[in-house]
């Protein structure tokens, strides 16, 4: 193996390679890179095993090959080499970079690359495409709701879901639920759809940010897995992940459609409310009590740590109510929300609270639907 | 096949004489039911009366007992089930010694009424205190009934060690549902004043035609008895296990590794027909397992062993719920075995590689104390008061005083440790992810994290039992969760206290209970499985403390599970807020079971050890 390449890509490939390596890992090779020079350029993957990142990136090869050097240490040399062009050569089993027209060079053992974990061929069942931008709101508007805790796989990633003229993210760890829409005609993706995880999701947001071109996204549902490709400049960066077993709970269920208590105010009062009330909230639990008045929200906590209360300006002509919320979930919920009017659809301090933008969202074919639990107040009949 | 009743030969009685078996209410049920299953009963309906030591009735359709056998089924050692030491090894019953019967009768009002099939009218004899104080003619369908009351009238000092009323009817109903698995063609039904606890229909056995395996009923027949007990989608959840081997056979109906427990409540050992303890079984079952359980969690499995009578002691306790096998490695080799071989598609969970071992400084092993010198932790200079930590300003932080934002453990592991903790706060370390070392005035503090956040749970769960009820997190979408019979009769007799706790459950009948709401400190859990540990933990903790301060035992249970286990890493603001918060306690140096949460190193003591005095 034998190659020339610019400073900048190579530290640009080794860095989002480096995204899928595991921190901890049991097996030597997972915490390595994967070089391969190819004919069309240099190839950079890692790996967890879960979620594997691989980028193309240009350069001049010389002779093909491949090697695997430990991910940590590569792109930390990687980084800090001057910019400008550089070559990477194999020679007796050390990978070695020279670099400044003579001014220095690093080497590094490898490990033998036949041992790398086989990037798996995804036969797409299916394929779409949708634009790094929005790809990227979706995320951000649907990730944060999913589940980390291991009890239920299922709920620890995003469900895509297709159908109805558009394509859904949805994401819940049963205590709030977040559902992003998107119009547009993504045949290839089911209604039941399938569940993407969020530690994928999160490589793939990244590269949303990077492309410059749509995002090709293409699922093998009946092997588990699905990858995403985009054009980022002169890269190609592909994100390949194992899908999340389902089925994903039937959430459509216990969206209320008919929540009778409406109440709307500015989110950024309702943020800043929350944020200062919550400062006295048990750590935990993070409860703060709404109380809703005629034209008033009010939202206090109070627990050893000491006790506040803010007052906001709401539109609410329902019978007086008192609710309480984890305030984490709360202030989640208000950040994705991209207008600057919220609305609450409620029924009893009990059951499922709809939360959505007030008007359109900035982009006009987008949806945006969340749920929030309450929390039982200690002084709540039942 | 039956015999009539005849006293043992005195030395046969001297060899199987057991003397003291009646020694709760609970054991009077057991051999009244095991009396009606050696009769060949199919149906079988207890009934109770307040409680078990108040009074209840078996009725059975069994072979009934001769009019003229009544007064001698109450002496001492008679029996119609052996009549030499040498039949124990044909024995085909439960009961075998014939001292059942007058061992109740000498602690209660007992009446025994009964008709064989043959004979035209029933009749019945009362005894009180061991005295028959009635007996004639009356009338009855074929079969007997055996009615206790004042169970212990006339013994006031043990009526005092009795468990409570409720403990032992959940026991009574674990006893049913026990024998209800081991004789699946039996129904059985249970009132309790009146109102019906349990009714399982007998099932027609598949097996019971002789030419199948000695007319003994088999997996399927047990499949079915399981879904009548648990409910057909737990029951259809379980796993097939069997084996043969030197004439013992092993049948088992195995737990997913999801449905393990923290207590061996959930297994249930039947052998020869007989349900009994056993610590070789249990420990062949885990053994099966394998890695497929972390430690200290164990399956719920229901075995059937059946082996060759001359090769099984059951004469070895005096509740007969205890066996010896004679060959009891042969019997764990089967048992686990063949329980591994149906577990053997499951795949274990990705093992964590836990604690810091693995990556210890390659100098490790060369720290070595020198022999004879290595002084001890000198836990008496353990003070009551909460020892400072040393704060910014270089003065003790008083107990109420917590730093921001540090309240309780920190609900996001992966907040960023900067937040909330102020730069200039001592740093907190965390060894083996077991302990979490701290800084203090003089000294350091070692923590058992385990131990701390169990005192501080405990004493929050007190805190919601006694005061302000906890706030409950609602579910989007509520857990059904199939509990056993004795859980489920459990959640309902908790109820309240769970309600205080920040639960919100609402019981759909047994075996169900569906999950609105959790303890708004406990998100992170599966709550199915936290509740049923839970409530293992208290059936537990009632069955061995006879002084039951319900809300006590319920709080002490919550926290010892709830609490973060040895092994779970903590960031630097979740150990501050642990440390915070145990020491805002009103008892931080010890877990409620009385276990030191803390050891103080005292710096004078390292100073010594560094020759620096
Ligand atoms: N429900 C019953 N139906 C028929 N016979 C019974 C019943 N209960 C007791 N007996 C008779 O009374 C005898 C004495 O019972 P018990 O004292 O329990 O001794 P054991 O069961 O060890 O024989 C039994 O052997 C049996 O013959
Ligand atoms: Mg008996």
């Amino acid at each position: 193996m034998e190659l020339n390449i610019e400073q900048s890509d190579l530290a640009f490939a080794v860095g989002r390679a480096l995204g899928s390596v595991s921190t901890r890992s049991p097996l030597p090779l997972l915490s390595c890179i994967l070089l391969e020079a190819e004919k069309d350029g240099l190839r950079v993957t890692g790996t967890d095993l879960d979620v594997t990142t691989s980028v193309l990136a240009p350069c001049e090869v010389k002779s093909p090959g491949r090697a695997a050097v430990s991910a940590r240490h590569f792109h930390d040399v990687a980084r800090k080499i001057p910019r400008g062009p550089l070559s990477v050569a194999l020679k007796d089993q050390q990978c070695e970079v020279r670099y400044g027209r003579g001014k220095g060079w690093s080497r590094f053992p490898t490990q033998d690359p036949a041992d790398f974990p086989r990037t798996p061929e995804l036969k797409a069942e299916a394929s779409l495409k949708l634009d790094g931008d929005a790809l990227g709101r979706l995320v951000a508007r649907s990730a944060y709701a999913a589940s980390t805790e291991e009890t239920r796989p299922q709920l620890n990633g995003v469900l895509l879901q297709g159908g109805d003229g558009k394509i859904a993210f949805v994401s819940t760890d049963g205590h709030r639920l977040a559902r992003a829409t998107h119009q547009g005609t993504f045949a290839g993706l089911s209604k039941d759809g399938v569940i993407i995880p969020s530690r994928a999701l999160q490589a793939v947001s990244r590269g949303a940010e990077d492309a410059t071109g749509p995002v090709e996204i293409e699922i093998a549902a009946g092997k588990n897995q699905a990858g995403f490709a985009a054009q980022a400049g002169a890269y190609r960066i592909q994100i390949l992940t194992r899908l999340l077993e389902g089925p994903y709970p039937n959430y459509e269920q216990v969206i209320p459609r008919s929540n009778p208590k409406q109440l709307k105010c500015r989110r950024a009062d309702l943020m800043e409310a929350v944020d200062i009330v919550a400062s006295h909230a048990d750590n935990v639990t993070r409860q703060v009590r709404f109380s809703l008045r005629r034209g008033r929200l009010g939202v206090a906590s109070a627990t050893e740590l000491g006790a506040g209360e803010h007052q906001i300006e709401a539109s609410y002509d329902a019978d007086d109510m008192e609710i309480g919320y984890n305030a984490g979930y709360m202030l989640d919920i208000l950040r994705s929300i991209p207008t600057e009017e919220v609305a609450f659809h409620l029924n009893t301090a009990l059951s499922a609270g709809v939360v959505e933008p007030v008007g359109a969202l900035p982009q006009p074919d987008e949806e945006l639907l969340c749920l929030i639990m309450p929390l039982r107040l200690p002084d709540a009949v039942g | 096949m039956t015999r009539s009743i005849r006293r043992l030969a005195p030395e046969t009685a001297s060899r199987i004489a057991a003397g003291e078996v009646i020694e709760r209410p609970l054991s009077a049920l057991k051999e009244i039911l095991e009396n009606a299953l050696d009769a060949g009963a199919r149906s079988i309906a207890v009934q109770v009366e307040r409680s078990l030591d108040h009074a209840f009735q078996v009725a059975d359709d069994g072979t009934g007992i001769a009019a003229g056998d009544l007064e001698l089924a109450l002496e001492r050692h008679a029996t119609s089930k052996i009549a030499t030491l040498e039949d124990l090894d044909r024995l085909g019953s439960l009961g075998f010694r014939g001292e059942a019967l007058p061992s109740i009768a000498a602690v209660s009002r007992l009446r025994i009424t009964s008709r064989r099939r043959e004979a035209d009218g029933a009749s019945f004899v009362l005894v009180e205190g061991g005295r028959a104080v009635e007996r004639g003619a009356s009338a009855r369908a074929p079969g007997t009934t055996v009615e206790v009351a004042d169970l212990f009238f006339n013994t006031p000092a043990r009526r005092k060690f009795l468990h409570s009323p409720a403990g032992e009817l959940r026991a009574a109903l674990r006893l049913l549902e026990c024998y209800a698995l081991a004789y699946p063609e039996v129904g059985f039904r249970m009132t309790v004043d009146g109102r019906e606890r349990l009714s399982w229909p007998a099932l027609p056995v598949s097996g019971l035609a002789p030419e199948d395996h000695g007319g003994a009923p088999g997996l399927h027949d047990y499949r079915e008895r399981a879904s009548a007990l648990w409910g057909a989608r737990h029951a259809a959840q379980l796993l097939d296990a069997l084996g043969e081997r030197d004439g013992m056979r092993i049948e088992a109906l195995l737990g997913l590794p999801e449905h393990a427990r923290a207590t061996r409540e959930g297994q249930v050992f039947i052998v020869n027909r007989r349900w009994i303890q056993s610590p070789p079984l249990s420990q062949a079952l885990r053994r099966a397992y394998g890695n497929l359980l972390p430690g200290g969690r164990f399956p719920a499995s229901t075995l059937w062993l059946t082996v060759p009578p001359a090769r099984l002691d059951v004469n070895v306790h005096p509740t007969k719920r205890e066996v010896r096998f004679a060959d009891e490695s042969a019997v764990f080799t089967l048992v686990a075995g063949a329980c591994a071989k149906s577990l053997a598609h499951i795949h274990p969970p990705l093992t964590v590689v836990r604690g810091g071992a693995a990556t210890e400084p390659r100098w490790a092993d060369r720290v070595q104390e020198r022999a004879g010198e290595q002084p001890y932790l000198r836990l008496g200079s353990l003070r009551p008061e909460p020892p400072g930590l040393a704060s910014p300003g270089g003065g003790p932080a008083g107990p109420g005083v917590s730093s921001p934002g540090a309240g309780i453990l920190a609900g996001d592991r992966s907040e960023p440790e900067a937040a909330g903790a102020g730069p200039r706060e001592p740093e907190l370390w965390q060894l083996h992810r077991t302990y979490i070392l701290a800084p203090v005035r003089g000294g350091l503090v070692i923590v058992d994290q385990h131990a701390a956040h169990e005192r501080i749970l405990y004493e929050d769960a007190r805190a919601r039992l006694e005061g302000a009820r906890g706030s409950a997190q609602q579910l989007l979408f509520p857990a059904v969760i199939d509990l056993s019979r004795s859980q489920f009769d459990l959640v309902l007799e908790l109820g309240q206290w769970l309600n205080q706790l920040g639960w919100d459950l609402a019981p759909l009948g047994p075996p169900s209970v569906v999950i609105h709401g959790v303890p708004s400190d406990l998100t992170r859990e599966n709550p199915g499985r936290f509740l049923q540990d839970l409530l293992d933990e208290v059936s537990e903790s009632t069955a061995r403390e006879s002084d039951t301060d319900v809300a006590e035992i319920v709080a002490r249970s919550y926290a010892c599970h709830a609490a973060i286990k040895a092994g779970d890493p903590l960031s630097q603001p979740e150990m501050r807020a642990l440390i915070d918060r145990l020491f805002a306690t009103s008892r931080p140096h010890g877990d409620p079971h009385g276990r030191v949460t803390y050891v103080r190193l005292d710096l004078d003591e390292l100073n010594k050890r560094f020759g620096r005095t």
